[in-house]
């Protein structure tokens, strides 16, 4: 007769045991139920970016998240990978809303970007209450394949985790994908969102004059769902094209990888070894 | 009549014609002033439809058509383009006015005060009547001054009961509402008037010039049946509710409204129509009613939507205290869409409905211009590249016809938030003309350690004042990257975006 487990009390547990064993199940229930959402769907999509794929938990966005890109300031270019990732998101289908309170939103530059401005609406509230009701209202549709919007928040007066909480709600019910754009100052801060990225825009330095194309991005996963935070990767967007990708880190140096011998060079490949 | 001709008359009617103005456009009389315009029968065709509605005052039965017995009668008859006659099954309904002759005044008078002359022709038949108006009561070919018989009304023609005979012996052929063609024959034959034709052989008249002639002929004397085809009532479709006791409670108002648009809704898809544009009147005793519209991006009959949509406008009303009477009536219709399901389930990210639902929900919450969509447009002002278009009130949400114009810029040319108005800025230049190396809005400053530009942007002379700019896009110590430009007239600097 094989001994059984015993089952411990839960009494007899410490307070860390309880609090994994409960953790492992929210994370087992929710896991169940946007599986299922994700079998009816289709897989997940690409954020644009290959690099920025394989740092994400699942390799991209999924359907019925919310996704933080924090800044510091405008002109980061957060909004521009935001809306990168709307546009793919838009190519399965749905229409992607944008929440433009402030009425700064510009088309061209969306149009730009590949998003088909057939496929764009724009919602104007009066004030940040309407905001976040309409808000609320896009990401419950079903037929808005993503909802892209900056929160203009003080550091004083940051956008309450119980709103944040209604807006996951509503993305998981409606399927579709919130973007939303905040200051980096709400880092550390509670947050409902599937996956928080820290985007910090760097200028090459002692380049002052015009020439590359490419502007340049390094983009932190700095909280995820289920998941490894505190990845990094740098990322570039070609500027005509609009193409993300990641950076490449040798600028020209010999990579220390030894090549096949059949197929390395043998001059280089001496060199590389006194490297 | 032809514009031509029209000008013909009216050059006529000039009083010194070396003096005559230029075509279409006669000197003005001490009388009254000519006004031409070129025929719209569509718009004719409204108006009449308009008349007809409001001739039911005197009438149930108002049409512009008449049908022969064992004709098929027209679905939805449509006024044709060269319809100037009404008729009005007036049997029996004389002595609701007085009698006949008082009836026929009081239209007269009626619409006279609408501004119309008109020519009022009773008799048994429809045909006789139809004789009488255009040729006993005033002569079709007559043009009336206004001036000289004061408001140009004849009076009524009334044809005693079973006297249209004797009445139509002595009038032209005309009136009895022949072909011009077959008109034309019986005057070349010497037949001038009823009473010849009808001293004529019936065989010969039916061999010679088919049914038309003696079809009218029975139609007059009332020996061949002949009815108006009324006019297609407007649909209508509302309900509504007086309270003997007035409602304060907003739940128990709420639900009657809940029944008032569930019958709206049944009368609607009955008719296989749904409302574009709902209205909804509360009345109170204590102040004005309070009126309540809203807008649909598509036709709905749905019930349980109406009133979503109606909910999100009481939110933001003050209600009368005591409500006392609620209507609810659907002000524009469209028929309702048609669709047939697909066998394996439509993608829901795909539901043009879905999305009308919410454009619906934002735009009464919000308002009509807070939901919009881009259209973009050729202009080198940056600000009015973009024209916005409301995607409420039974608008397509895609724009049909004017597809939206396709820049050719490339992919960051352009920053993905623009600052409308620009905001000034004190920018830091090597030369008076060269690009920035620093720049201020008052609240922060950047050092540019990148720019591209200048890209002149110009506006055309014929848009009135000018715009020349220089734009530049600058990059800073920090990466950070924004869209500045120097105002050419007087190299001030300010900010037009943020590559967000």
């Amino acid at each position: 007769m094989t001994p059984t487990a015993k089952k411990v009390p839960i009494l007899d547990r410490s307070v860390e045991e309880i609090v994994r064993s409960l953790r492992h199940e929210v994370h087992r229930i929710e896991r169940s139920r946007q599986r299922s959402w994700q079998a009816e769907e289709g897989d997940l999509f690409s954020s644009g970016c290959a690099a920025l794929d394989r740092l994400l938990p699942r390799g991209g966005f999924a359907r019925g998240t919310l996704v933080e890109w924090l800044s510091h300031g405008g002109g980061s270019g957060a909004g521009t990978l935001a809306m990168i990732a709307a546009r793919e998101a838009a190519w399965q289908g749905g229409a992607v809303v944008v929440m433009d309170r402030r009425c700064r939103f510009y088309p061209p530059a969306a149009a730009g970007l590949g998003v088909d401005l057939e496929q764009v609406i724009v919602v104007r509230a009066a004030n940040a209450q309407e905001e976040i009701w309409a808000l609320e209202q896009a990401l419950q549709c079903t037929a808005v394949a993503a909802v892209w919007v900056s929160l203009e928040e003080p550091a004083d007066k940051p956008v309450q985790g119980r709103w944040l909480r209604r807006l996951q709600l509503a993305a998981e019910s409606g399927g579709s994908l919130g973007l939303l754009l905040r200051p980096a100052s709400v880092r550390g801060q509670p947050c409902w969102c599937e996956a928080q990225l820290l985007i910090e825009p760097w200028a090459v330095p002692g380049r002052e004059s015009q020439g590359a194309v490419a502007r340049r991005l390094r983009v932190e996963l700095t909280r995820c769902h289920g998941g490894s935070r505190g990845g990094t990767v740098e990322l570039e967007i070609d500027e005509v094209t609009g193409v993300v990708r990641e950076m490449s880190s040798n600028h020209g140096e010999t990579h220390p990888l030894h090549l096949a011998a059949g197929l390395a060079h043998p001059a280089a490949a001496r060199r590389s070894a006194r490297a | 009549m032809p514009l031509s001709e029209a000008t013909s008359l009216l050059e006529r009617g000039l009083p010194d014609p070396g003096a005559a103005p230029a075509h279409n456009t006669p000197s003005p009389t001490p009388a009254a002033v000519w006004h031409v315009a070129a025929h719209d029968p569509r718009a004719d065709e409204e108006k009449l439809t308009q008349l007809a509605r409001w001739c039911e005052r005197f009438s149930p039965i108002v049409g512009w058509q008449t049908i022969r017995s064992k004709q098929p009668k027209q679905k939805r008859p449509t006024a044709p383009a060269a319809a100037e006659d009404l008729y009005l099954e007036v049997t029996n309904l004389g002595c609701l006015f007085g009698d006949e002759r008082t009836l026929a005044d009081e239209i007269c008078t009626s619409f006279r005060g609408l501004g119309y002359r008109v020519h009022v022709g009773v008799a048994d038949t429809i045909g006789a009547a139809w004789a009488a108006a255009h040729w006993i009561a005033g002569r079709a070919d007559s043009i009336h001054n206004v001036s000289e018989s004061g408001n140009g009304a004849s009076p009524p023609a009334w044809i005693a009961p079973g006297q249209q005979v004797q009445a139509l012996q002595n009038l032209p052929l005309e009136a009895l509402r022949l072909c011009e063609q077959t008109v034309q024959l019986l005057q070349r034959l010497g037949v001038l008037r009823i009473e010849q034709l009808t001293a004529l052989p019936r065989a010969s008249l039916s061999a010679r010039l088919g049914d038309e002639v003696l079809q009218r002929l029975h139609q007059a004397w009332g020996s061949a049946e002949e009815r108006i085809q009324a006019h297609p009532a407007p649909l209508q479709f509302q309900a509504q509710q007086w309270l003997e006791h007035p409602v304060r409670q907003r739940s128990a108002m709420e639900r009657i409204l809940q029944q008032l648009l569930q019958q709206v809704a049944r009368q609607l898809m009955q008719h296989q129509r749904g409302a574009v544009q709902l209205g909804c009147r509360l009345d109170g005793s204590d102040r004005r009613p309070v009126w309540i519209q809203i807008g649909l991006c598509r036709p709905t009959a749905v019930a349980e939507h109406l009133q979503q949509l109606l909910r999100l406008q009481l939110e933001s009303l003050t209600l009368p205290e005591a409500v006392e009477g609620v209507s609810v009536q659907a002000m524009a219709t469209a028929p309702l869409d048609q669709r047939q399901s697909e066998l394996f389930g439509q993608r829901p990210r795909e539901t043009p409905r879905q999305l009308a639902l919410l454009v619906d929900r934002l735009s009464n919450r919000l308002g009509r211009e807070s939901v919009v969509r881009p259209h973009l447009q050729a202009d080198a002002q940056p600000e009015r590249v973009c024209h916005w278009v409301p995607l409420a009130e039974g608008r397509s949400l895609r724009r049909r016809g004017q597809a939206s114009l396709q820049l050719e810029l490339a992919a960051l040319d352009r920053p993905l938030q623009l600052c409308c108005p620009p905001l000034p800025l004190q920018v830091v230049a090597v030369a008076p003309d060269g690009p920035p190396i620093r720049w201020s809005d008052g609240q922060r400053t950047a050092h540019v350690v990148r720019h591209w530009g200048p890209e002149r942007i110009e506006t055309a002379w014929w848009r009135g004042r000018s715009i020349r700019r220089d734009y530049y896009r600058v990059e800073s110590q920090t990466g950070h990257r924004f869209w500045l430009f120097r105002r050419l007239s007087d190299g001030k600097w300010f900010l037009q975006g943020e590559f967000a």
